[in-house]
C-alpha cells in the first residue's frame, strides 16, 4: 500500500464527521477539519485537494441514484 | 423531469450538509456541479463584517447601473436591508450601501453594466493600470463587447486583475502598513502573477536563453507600457548582472533618471539598488548628473551592516519567507530552479520596497520570518542542489548577500573603467583606503556564486593566493586534513541551518 494511497484514505475518513454526535459538535467538528486539515491540503497539495473534491461528486452522485431508485420503486 | 431534478436538488443539498464548510464552498463553486444538480449558485462575500450572497449583491448592482436613479434592496445574511445606489464621489462613480447609520462603499463594477462603451473604456483603463498582458486583455475585451459578465466571470475578471504586480504591490502595503497580513496575502500562490513579475519562462530554456530572450522580451513591455513605472519593475529583477544590462534608460529624459535614481537612494530595495548602481555605472559618461546618488547608493550598500537590524537583514529574511513559501505551496512546481528564483528574490525586492517604507518593526518582522519558512527555504534549496549545486542555502545569509553585491559593483565598475571620471566615485570603488569598497576585494566570499548562478561555471577566478593555497593542500595527499574540513563543513552547516531558522 503506498504512502499516498494510506493519505487519501485517512483524509477520506477524517471529512466525514462521526456517527450519532448531534449538530454542535459536528459544526465544531467540521471547523476543526477545515482549519487544520482541509485549509492546508488545498495550500499545500492542491492534486489532493481535487482528488478529494471528485471522490465527493461520484458518491454524492451513486447515493443520488440509488436513494431515487428506492422512492421510485 | 422536472421532478426529477427537484428531488435530486433537494437531495444533494442534504448530502452537502454533511461535509466541512470548504469542501461544501469548492463543490459549489463548480459550475457543472451546480448544474448536474440544478443549484443556484451560493457565495457568501464579506463586506466588511457584513456578509452578503454575491449573486444578490451583483444583481441590485446591475439594476443600479441599468437605472441609475434605482436604489434596489439588499439583505445580508442576518436579515438586515440595506440600500443600494450609485452616487460619485472625487469624480469616480461608486456604489454606496446604508442601513440605518451604517455606510459601505464599494466600487461599481463597470463589467455588469448594460452600457457596452461604459464596460469597454472602463475595463480599457483599468487593463492599462496594472498592465494586463495584452492576449488576456483581448479575450476580455471581446466579451465585454459583446455582453456585461456574469457572476463566475466578474469574479474571474477581478482575480484576473488581482494577480498583478502593481495589485499584489498594493495589497502587499496595505497588510504591511494595517499590519492585518499574514504570509498568504504577501506571497501570492498564483503562477501567473509571478509570470507577470518576471517573464514568461518557455519551456526547455537555459538559463542563458531565458537572460537573453525571455527576460528582454518582459523588459521591453514594460518600458513600452510606460517608461518609468516599466524601469522600476524591471529593477526588481536585477538579482543578475546579465539583466540589469539589458534594462535600457535611453526612454526617460533626465529628469525621469533623477528621480528614479533619487527614489531608489531613499526607499529602494537592495536588488533594485545593485541594478540602478551597475546601469548607472554604465552610462555615466552619457549622464553624468546621476553620479551623486550612485555615489551615495554605493556607500549605503557599504554601510549596512550584515550582522545588525538593516536592509541586508530584511532581504535574506524576504528571500527565506519567499522561497520557503513557494516550497510550502509548491506554487512554482516544475519550474527551473533559476526561474523560481529570480521570481521569489523578484517579489521579495517588492516586499522590501513595501516594508521600507513602513512603520513596521523590521528585527521582529525578520525573526518571525526565519522562524516561519526558515526550515522549508533549507530543505528545499539542498533539494536544488540536484540541479544547481552551486548555490548553498547559507548563501542566502546577509553577509553573503552584501558580499554578492559588492563583488557586482567591482566588477562592472572595472568593464566601464573609462566611464568613471570623478576621484571620489574612483577612490570609492577603485581605492584601498578606509572609506573604498576596494578593502572587501580579498575576501573569497566575492568569488562565491549568485542565486541564479548555481549551474552555471564559475564567472569569476577565486583570489590567486586562496587558490594556490588549496591547490597546494589537495596535492599534499593529507588524508587526515580532509577529514578536518569535513568535519569543520559539517558544523558550518549545522551552524547556518540554526541561523537560517533562527534569530538574526
Amino acid at each position: 500500500m503506498t504512502l499516498a494511497f494510506q493519505l487519501k484514505t485517512h483524509v477520506r475518513l477524517l471529512i466525514l464527521a462521526p456517527e450519532n454526535i448531534g449538530p454542535d459538535a459536528e459544526e465544531k467538528y467540521f471547523q476543526w477539519v477545515d482549519e487544520h486539515v482541509l485549509s492546508r491540503i488545498r495550500d499545500e497539495n492542491p492534486e489532493l485537494y481535487s482528488w478529494i473534491i471528485e471522490r465527493i461528486k461520484e458518491i454524492m452522485t451513486q447515493l443520488a441514484e440509488m436513494t431515487l431508485l428506492e422512492e421510485l420503486e | 423531469m422536472a421532478v426529477l431534478r427537484d428531488r435530486r436538488s433537494v437531495l444533494a443539498l442534504n448530502f452537502l450538509q454533511h461535509f466541512p464548510q470548504s469542501i461544501r464552498e469548492s463543490l459549489m463553486a463548480d459550475p457543472d456541479f451546480r448544474s448536474f444538480y440544478g443549484l443556484k449558485e451560493y457565495v457568501q462575500l464579506s463586506l466588511g463584517e457584513v456578509p452578503v450572497n454575491r449573486s444578490e449583491l451583483f444583481d441590485c448592482i446591475r439594476e443600479a447601473l441599468a437605472d441609475s436613479s434605482a436604489q434596489p434592496t439588499l439583505k445580508d445574511e442576518a436579515g438586515h436591508e440595506w440600500r443600494l445606489e450609485l452616487v460619485e464621489i472625487d469624480n469616480q462613480r461608486q456604489v454606496r450601501l446604508s442601513h440605518g447609520e451604517s455606510r459601505l462603499l464599494l466600487p461599481d463594477f463597470p463589467a455588469l453594466s448594460p452600457d457596452q462603451a461604459d464596460r469597454i473604456k472602463r475595463f480599457e483603463r483599468e487593463a492599462d493600470d496594472v498592465n494586463l498582458p495584452e492576449e488576456t486583455t483581448r479575450a476580455w475585451r471581446e466579451i465585454l463587447t459583446s455582453r456585461a459578465l456574469a457572476d463566475d466571470e466578474m469574479w474571474a475578471l477581478q482575480e484576473e486583475i488581482k494577480e498583478t504586480p502593481i495589485r499584489v504591490a498594493d495589497a502587499i502595503a496595505l497588510a504591511v502598513n494595517t499590519g492585518k497580513g499574514s504570509i498568504s496575502t504577501l506571497i501570492p500562490r498564483s503562477e501567473r502573477y509571478f509570470e507577470r513579475l518576471v517573464g514568461e519562462y518557455r519551456h526547455g530554456q537555459s538559463i542563458a536563453d531565458y537572460l537573453q530572450v525571455g527576460v528582454r522580451e518582459h523588459i521591453d513591455q514594460l518600458v513600452s507600457w510606460r517608461a518609468y513605472d516599466g524601469f522600476m519593475l524591471s529593477l526588481l529583477l536585477s538579482s543578475h548582472s546579465s539583466i540589469s544590462s539589458i534594462i535600457a534608460t535611453d526612454h526617460l529624459d533626465e529628469k525621469e533618471l533623477i528621480q528614479a535614481y533619487e527614489w531608489l537612494q531613499n526607499e529602494g530595495d537592495r536588488i533594485s539598488q545593485i541594478g540602478a548602481v551597475e546601469i548607472g555605472l554604465s552610462i555615466l559618461d552619457k549622464r553624468p548628473k546621476i553620479e551623486p546618488y550612485l555615489e551615495s547608493i554605493i556607500k549605503t550598500i557599504r554601510d549596512d551592516d550584515p550582522d545588525g537590524q538593516n536592509q541586508f537583514q530584511l532581504m535574506s529574511s524576504l528571500i527565506i519567507l519567499v522561497e520557503g513559501e513557494l516550497a510550502r505551496t509548491k506554487a512554482l512546481r516544475g519550474k527551473p530552479v533559476f526561474w523560481r528564483r529570480l521570481a521569489s528574490i523578484a517579489h521579495a525586492a517588492l516586499i522590501e520596497r513595501c516594508i521600507i517604507k513602513s512603520n513596521i518593526d523590521i528585527a521582529s518582522f525578520t525573526r518571525r520570518a526565519r522562524q516561519a519558512r526558515g526550515p522549508l527555504f533549507y530543505i528545499q534549496t539542498i533539494v536544488d542542489l540536484r540541479q544547481e549545486p552551486r548555490w548553498l542555502p547559507e548563501y542566502v545569509l546577509p553577509s553573503q548577500l552584501k558580499a554578492e553585491l559588492i563583488g557586482r559593483i567591482v566588477s562592472t565598475a572595472k568593464q566601464n573603467d573609462t566611464k568613471i571620471h570623478t576621484t571620489a566615485m574612483r577612490e570609492l570603488i577603485f581605492g584601498e583606503g578606509p572609506e573604498s569598497i576596494g578593502r572587501f576585494l580579498k575576501d573569497l566570499s566575492l568569488s562565491l556564486p549568485g542565486p541564479l548562478e548555481g549551474g552555471l561555471e564559475s564567472q569569476l577566478e577565486p583570489p590567486a593566493e586562496i587558490l594556490r593555497s588549496i591547490e597546494e593542500q589537495l596535492s599534499a595527499k593529507v588524508l587526515p586534513l580532509v577529514w578536518v574540513a569535513l568535519g569543520y563543513e559539517l558544523l558550518y552547516v549545522v551552524a547556518c541551518t540554526r541561523h537560517i531558522t533562527s534569530n538574526p
